[in-house]
């Protein structure tokens, strides 16, 4: 009987439709198969005549289609919002009719232009912070989300390579950094939010972006999972250590602009050395 | 077709050995690429069946007044307040005169009344007609004299009564009644330009609804949040289901990533019975009582979902590790152990290993 419902079980499963990411599969398919954890597209990206290109043909791919994507957002994001514009102009109208603004007009031939400006930057801040649709802000984003793309997977790549190749590891660094790319592929859950309400958590992405690119290290390496972790946070830890000290030695520069700080931060140290009186 | 129906078959069958925690199914799914595709695909249509119960919020999304519909109850509200008052400023002075005048001017009616002024005035003005006063003359003398078409006695006693009317009114709040009429007539004035003021917000406020309009906007933003529930849901448990990975590998598991993440998401299986959880806030729209109801009613069936997860997921994690029940629970433990004891702790002894220096 257990025999029977274990063959049914596993016929069941095997007449699911699997796909196998090999050299023919399409730069979009891999990233499909990426999405979906299957470690047969970095093996495929790895086994290809030029690893490098296979793997940033895919990321053009994303890229694209998260840019698409966001651009589609705006605009249907616009189509859906309370029209921040309308209250935008309500009240500047309103304030440039107060007696205080006409005051301050009439003194400073520049004062209009300055609070003009200054008013137009408090409503982008405002939108960006909101996350309202608009054009600053998705171009700040497309802006941004291309320059993490793009020099993060050099930066990244580079950098993996090197601890991965030190640990054993037996890719090129076209390898590496084809399979990297395909690591992106997390990145396409973003294209969800073309429709307005829908959102995906970045903290989301940020993680499923460290499963496939711990996928994609293990299986061009071919490094065991624990040596793979430890190719997979070096460069996160690196860059922790990196902004722990500059924000130190900014935090650093600033005190040290503050008057009577040392005489005190010198004091204060020798007054703990004696601690130990009491 | 015939193979549609077949796959939605099979994808139900395998789904209903899931959830029966069928070891067989489970152990073919975790160690096919098939398999674990097909449980992060059911996760998500599984969470998006559960987040379903969001469509409750339709009715409460259409019904629900927009800013500028607000406005307008504002100014209603604001215009039978002002209508109110002004009644009861009316009816006060119209009360207080009743009550408080009466006995003066019935006195003064009657006094009249049985003096006969209508009778003596008519003789007078006979009289200084017999006596050649012109007739012209007399009817302006009269038309002077009594204004309107009200019995004489009724003219007298206004005449008698509206020096009465000020000196009471005076004495009693040390007001003149033209005063009260200004107040009356300010109020009025008043709730005019709240109406005008109230109209104008409500018009900016139109202008403020997105170009789709409001409803439209709210059912399309419904939809959006109904698409991001199985994003929603998995953000919360990822980070936890990696560092499970992590002890489970640390005694001995043997899954991938992939057979890791594929058992968690098969787990997930009865979270269909969220759906009723995932209903919003019915006040608006049903008894309070019903929405209690439903609120507690989809509480109870998420306890019985979680602990039918829990269930499944140690039957999962103890397929795809190649554990025991019992070591998969304490892979769980440990889990827990380590996001909120180990991790703080360590933490902060890094912190005091740094700081101590």
């Amino acid at each position: 009987m257990s025999e029977q419902l274990e063959l049914a079980g596993v016929r069941a499963v095997a007449s699911l439709s699997a796909r196998r990411a090999d050299d023919s599969t399409s730069a979009l398919g891999l990233t499909r198969e990426a999405l979906l954890l299957n470690e047969d597209a970095y093996a495929a990206v790895r086994d290809s005549s030029s690893p490098l290109w296979r793997g940033f043909a895919a990321l053009l791919w994303i890229l694209l289609i998260a840019l698409v994507a966001r651009g589609l957002a705006l605009l249907f994001g616009l189509l859906t919002s309370p029209r921040l514009d309308v209250l935008q102009s309500q009240i500047y109208e309103a304030l440039t009719n107060l007696g205080f603004y006409q005051a301050q007009a009439q003194q400073s031939s520049d004062f209009a232009e300055q609070f003009r400006l200054g008013y137009l930057g408090l409503w982008q801040a405002l939108r960006l912070l909101g996350g309202y649709p608009s054009a600053a802000g998705t171009a700040s984003i497309a802006i941004s989300l291309l320059i993490y793309l793009l020099l993060g997977w050099l930066v990244y790549g580079l950098v993996v390579h090197v601890i991965a190749r030190w640990l054993g590891g037996r890719a090129s660094l076209g390898q590496t950094l084809g399979a990297l790319a395909l690591a992106y592929a997390p990145l396409l859950l973003t294209a969800i939010v073309i429709v307005p309400g829908a959102r995906v958590p970045a903290s989301l992405v940020f993680l499923l972006i460290l499963v496939t690119r711990f996928q994609a290290i293990k299986t061009v390496h071919r490094l065991t999972p624990g040596y793979s972790l430890v190719a997979l946070l070096t460069p996160y830890l690196i860059s922790l250590v990196l902004l722990i000290g500059v924000i130190l030695f900014v935090l650093a520069y600033g005190a040290a602009q503050i008057p009577y700080l040392e005489p005190f931060l010198q004091g204060w140290r020798l007054f703990s050395k004696f601690n130990w009186l009491w | 077709m015939i193979g549609g129906a077949q796959t939605m078959k099979t994808t139900v069958r395998i789904y209903s050995d899931v959830l029966q925690g069928r070891r067989e199914t489970i152990e073919a799914l975790m160690h096919s690429r098939a398999g674990v595709a097909f449980a992060l695909k059911m996760f998500v249509i599984v969470m998006l069946v559960a987040g379903l119960g969001q469509w409750f919020g339709v009715p409460v999304a259409i019904q629900q007044p927009l800013v500028s519909e607000r406005i307008q109850q504002l100014g209603d509200t604001v215009q039978e307040a002002g209508n109110q008052i002004i009644d009861a400023i009316d009816e006060y002075m119209n009360a207080i005169t009743r009550e408080n005048l009466p006995d003066t001017l019935t006195r003064l009616i009657d006094d009249l009344v049985s003096q006969g002024v209508d009778a003596g005035v008519k003789a007078l003005q006979q009289a200084l007609r017999e006596a050649g006063v012109p007739p012209e003359l007399l009817d302006q003398i009269m038309a002077r004299l009594f204004p309107n078409e009200a019995p004489i006695s009724a003219q007298v006693v206004q005449l008698l009564a509206s020096p009465l009317h000020e000196r009471w009114f005076m004495s009693r709040f040390g007001l003149h009644p033209d005063q009260v009429a200004w107040v009356d007539e300010q109020i009025n004035a008043a709730a005019g330009q709240v109406n005008e003021t109230i109209d104008r917000m409500q018009a900016e406020a139109e202008a403020l609804e997105p170009p789709l309009g409001a409803r439209t906007s709210r059912l399309i933003r419904l939809f959006g949040r109904w698409l991001s529930t199985p994003f929603a849901s998995v953000s919360r448990w990822l980070f936890v289901a990696l560092v499970g990975l992590l002890v489970a590998k640390l005694l001995g598991g043997r899954a991938t990533l992939a057979q890791h993440l594929a058992a968690i998401a098969l787990s997930a299986g009865p979270a269909v019975l969220f759906f009723v959880a995932f209903i919003p806030v019915m006040r608006y729209v049903l008894p309070l009582p019903y929405s209690m109801a439903i609120h507690y009613f989809g509480r109870v069936l998420a306890l019985i979902a979680l602990a039918w997860s829990g269930l499944i997921l140690l039957k999962t994690l103890a397929v795809a590790h190649d554990f025991s029940f019992w070591k998969s629970a304490g892979v769980l433990v440990l889990t827990w152990l380590t996001l909120w004891v180990i991790v703080p702790v360590a933490s902060l002894a890094a912190l005091a290993f740094v700081l101590g220096g």
